[in-house]
């Protein structure tokens, strides 16, 4: 008793247990104009061996010809405690799973089987539902990590002794659609340094710069190509490296970019303090904007998404940015117009809003580079 | 990895140019998390049938299939030796392995000591609510638990309640021998403002030999290490590591500890030398990154890329609750204060000992954080926490 007491106190500290606990990886991959089911599941060779013994030879050591000599029993007893269901229009239909073809791979905590699997579902899948099975009964902390992809989409979900049957799909295409542009415009909205970017950009807009000081536009169209030259190009070239970044023909680190991304704000700012050396301001926008696109960029691949099904969440996402864009357009470009001939938007707000913003911006530059 | 050195070097010899330094090294940084990304992880097909691919332990080999125990009495021998285990080994899985054991015997409400040892399960996998349910439910039923007791003070003050804490110290006191009894009220007083009173009633129970040989001897050298660091005594700490990490096995936690303050004294060879051999082991890999960038060690690359491997696949799976650790590697590492200070404060929101108040003032310092310094400092003065190591930060406010 007197063991056990003091054993307890040396043990109940903080301090965190070194290896992981056993997980394994399951990928699985299917499309809804198809029966097929394919995947790969990786399973630690310790974690496999409580379940089957795998060291014939009891020598202590799991050769690759034990592991080969398994493959009937891995076929049967294994996969059996994974069971892979297709559902569609309300109708279910079993997908028994094969085993192609054995090989080793090398995860953080040691080397795992490899089982390449195959099945069909006889018909095609809009949802999965999945009975997971493995070695929960040996180790109840076990988890199962299953990657699904379904046609353009990719779902990730934790199998556990608590939680072993799940049913999974996408949303509908159109639903995750909405999500992206929801995204967007949730990103370009709170994505201060985009905001202040284009306000900085726009405080001139309703101005012209003559004579040495500004002068009000004087007409609304006037003020209104002005506007729609910036945001028109600023667009473009946002899109462009948006979409090239996420399609991986572009990578930078993101300390380069968010720091690109302030001396961009910081050089908008300087230009209305000082217009006459910057007399066309959308090609300010044009060149700026695609390193902004880079920025946006990276949001989007922080959602998850650049390895598959690129296309909708690409243009959803850029889609809402634009929207959000436009929203803010819409709310400043009104009231500059209606301030443009005062004495405080001309010589106060847009000198002193861009020095601050200039300083601001300074500040980030200086953070991010470090 | 060479490219990396050689670029690194010639910015500090061009030494005015702090930032390109950094900023060159940060390039390569990213560059090679990409390559190592792209390298790793495909499956292939081994060469010849010989080929090992893993080598079991004894304890491994011996698991077999682990169904029922077939006794409670069985069940709960074999549960204590998995447990013992995995902290001896480090090895988690063998928490699951003991969890499977008993689980036939959690009948509601289950016996004393499988109540226990799930609470002991639960606490080391940073389960803190579960095991504090756990407990005061047998305390319920049996309130003259002593080791439950004792188990329940521990997680109040690893979490920072120390009132609650003493209380239940004190309620164990009928039951549990008195220098338990006083190892325990120490290790609070430690943290509540009594440091040199803790310290001189555990230095004169040291000394009357009165502790009972074996585990109580090795946790009252524990706890006195801990607090000679507190106060910045570092020689002393260092002889009572020794005398405490004199008899095998060597408990991880006092290995570490003991590497902990080498790496606060500088000893970064040591460090290496020491931990090398467990170079699979989570907790050397971090010392081992620290003692080597610090050096300039040729490895000191290699171990900071495999020690981000292992946070990314513990936060692959959802169970990254090596917080403190996180943050440290992150800090001391990565050079990610922000990141590290994030990583702190979730750490601060679980657990509340000693170096989680470290890690939390470094980062905070290093991020310039005024409000998290401020949220550190008021826990050591509604406190009156007194630990040398961390003065320095204490005093210079962000």
């Amino acid at each position: 008793m007197k063991r056990l007491l003091c054993c307890l106190l040396l043990v109940v500290t903080g301090m965190a247990e070194a290896h992981k606990p056993s997980d394994s990886y399951l990928q699985l991959e299917t499309r809804s104009d198809s029966t097929a089911v394919s995947g790969r599941w990786d399973i630690a060779l310790r974690d496999l061996n409580l379940v089957l013994p795998l060291d014939t030879n009891k020598d202590g050591a799991i050769t690759w010809g034990e592991l080969q000599r398994q493959q009937p029993a891995l076929n049967g007893k294994v996969l059996a405690m994974l069971s892979v269901n297709a559902m569609a229009d309300g109708q279910t239909a079993g997908c028994p799973l094969n085993l192609t073809r054995l090989q080793v791979i090398d995860h953080v905590d040691g080397q795992y089987a490899a089982l390449h699997l195959q099945g069909n579902c006889n018909m095609a899948p809009q949802r999965l539902d999945v009975d997971y099975q493995f070695l929960f009964q040996q180790d109840p902390d076990h988890h199962g990590l299953l990657r699904l992809s379904q046609d353009d989409a990719v779902i990730s979900t934790t199998f556990s002794d608590g939680e072993r049957r799940q049913q999974l799909g996408s949303d509908s295409g159109w639903q995750s659609f909405q999500g992206f542009i929801g995204q967007g415009v949730h990103h370009i909205l709170i994505g201060y340094d985009h905001i202040l970017f284009l306000l900085t950009l726009l405080f001139p807009a309703v101005l012209i710069w003559r004579t040495g000081g500004w002068q009000p536009a004087p007409s609304m169209t006037q003020a209104l190509g002005q506007t729609l030259s910036i945001v028109t190009a600023f667009t473009l070239t946002h899109s462009l490296t948006l979409a090239l970044a996420t399609l991986g023909i572009i990578t930078l680190p993101s300390w380069l970019v968010e720091s690109a991304i302030a001396a961009t704000v910081a050089l908008g700012a300087i230009a209305n303090l000082l217009p006459r050396y910057f007399p066309r301001r959308w090609v300010m926008a044009f060149v700026f904007g695609l390193i902004h696109g880079l920025g946006f960029a990276s949001v989007l691949a922080d959602l998850g998404l650049t390895d598959s099904g690129v296309f909708l969440p690409l243009l959803g996402f850029n889609l809402g940015v634009e929207l959000g864009q436009v929203a803010i357009v819409m709310v400043f470009v009104p009231i500059a117009y209606l301030l443009r001939q005062t004495h405080f938007y001309q010589r106060i707000f847009v000198p002193a809003g861009s020095l601050s913003i200039m300083v601001l911006a300074g500040v980030w530059l200086v953070e991010r580079l470090n | 990895m060479t490219v990396f050195s050689i670029a690194t070097s010639k910015g500090a010899e061009r030494g005015a140019c702090h930032h390109c330094n950094l900023v060159v090294a940060r390039f390569f940084v990213a560059l090679f998390s990409l390559l190592a990304g792209l390298a790793s992880a495909a499956p292939y097909t081994p060469n010849s049938d010989d080929q090992i691919l893993v080598r079991l332990s004894p304890a491994e080999q011996a698991l077999g299939q682990p169904a029922s125990a077939g006794s409670e009495a069985n069940a709960i021998r074999q549960a204590r030796e998995y447990i013992d285990y995995a902290r001896q080994r480090e090895d988690s899985r063998f928490l699951g392995y003991a969890r499977a054991i008993l689980s036939p015997w959690l009948g509601s409400p289950s016996s004393p000591p499988i109540a226990l040892l799930m609470a002991e399960i639960e606490q080391r996998q940073h389960q803190f609510a579960q095991a504090q349910t756990r407990l005061t439910k047998l305390l319920e039923r049996h309130p003259n638990d002593g080791q439950a007791w004792l188990m329940l003070a521990n997680l109040h003050r690893v979490q920072g309640r120390f009132e609650d804490a003493r209380h239940a110290c004190r309620q164990g006191a009928s039951t549990l021998p008195p220098t338990t009894v006083v190892i325990c009220q120490s290790s609070i007083q430690a943290m509540t403002g009594q440091l040199p009173k803790a310290w001189q009633t555990l230095q004169r129970l040291a000394d009357s030999g009165l502790a009972s040989p074996g585990n109580e001897q090795r946790w009252l050298h524990t706890l006195l290490a801990e607090m000679a660091i507190q106060q910045g005594l570092y020689d002393q700490a260092n002889n009572y590591l020794n005398a405490a990490l004199q008899d095998a096995p060597q408990p991880p936690y006092l290995v570490y500890l003991q590497n902990d303050l080498r790496l606060m004294r500088g000893d970064n060879d040591k460090v290496i030398a020491a931990l090398q051999p467990w170079q699979d082991r989570e907790n050397a890999l971090l010392r081992l990154a620290i003692a080597a960038q610090r050096s300039h060690h040729p490895d000191a690359d290699r171990w900071q890329q495999a020690y981000q491997d292992l946070l990314n696949a513990a936060q692959q799976s959802g169970r990254d609750i090596h917080l403190r650790e996180q943050a440290r590697f992150q800090l001391q590492v990565s050079a990610r204060p922000e990141a590290a200070l994030q990583t702190a404060q979730a750490n601060w929101e679980t657990q509340r000992e000693i170096s989680d108040l470290r890690i939390l003032l470094a980062s905070a310092a290093a991020s310039g954080d005024q409000d998290a310094h401020q949220q550190a400092m008021q826990f050591i003065d509604l406190h009156g926490i007194s630990d040398a190591p961390s003065q320095p930060l204490q005093d210079a406010s962000p």
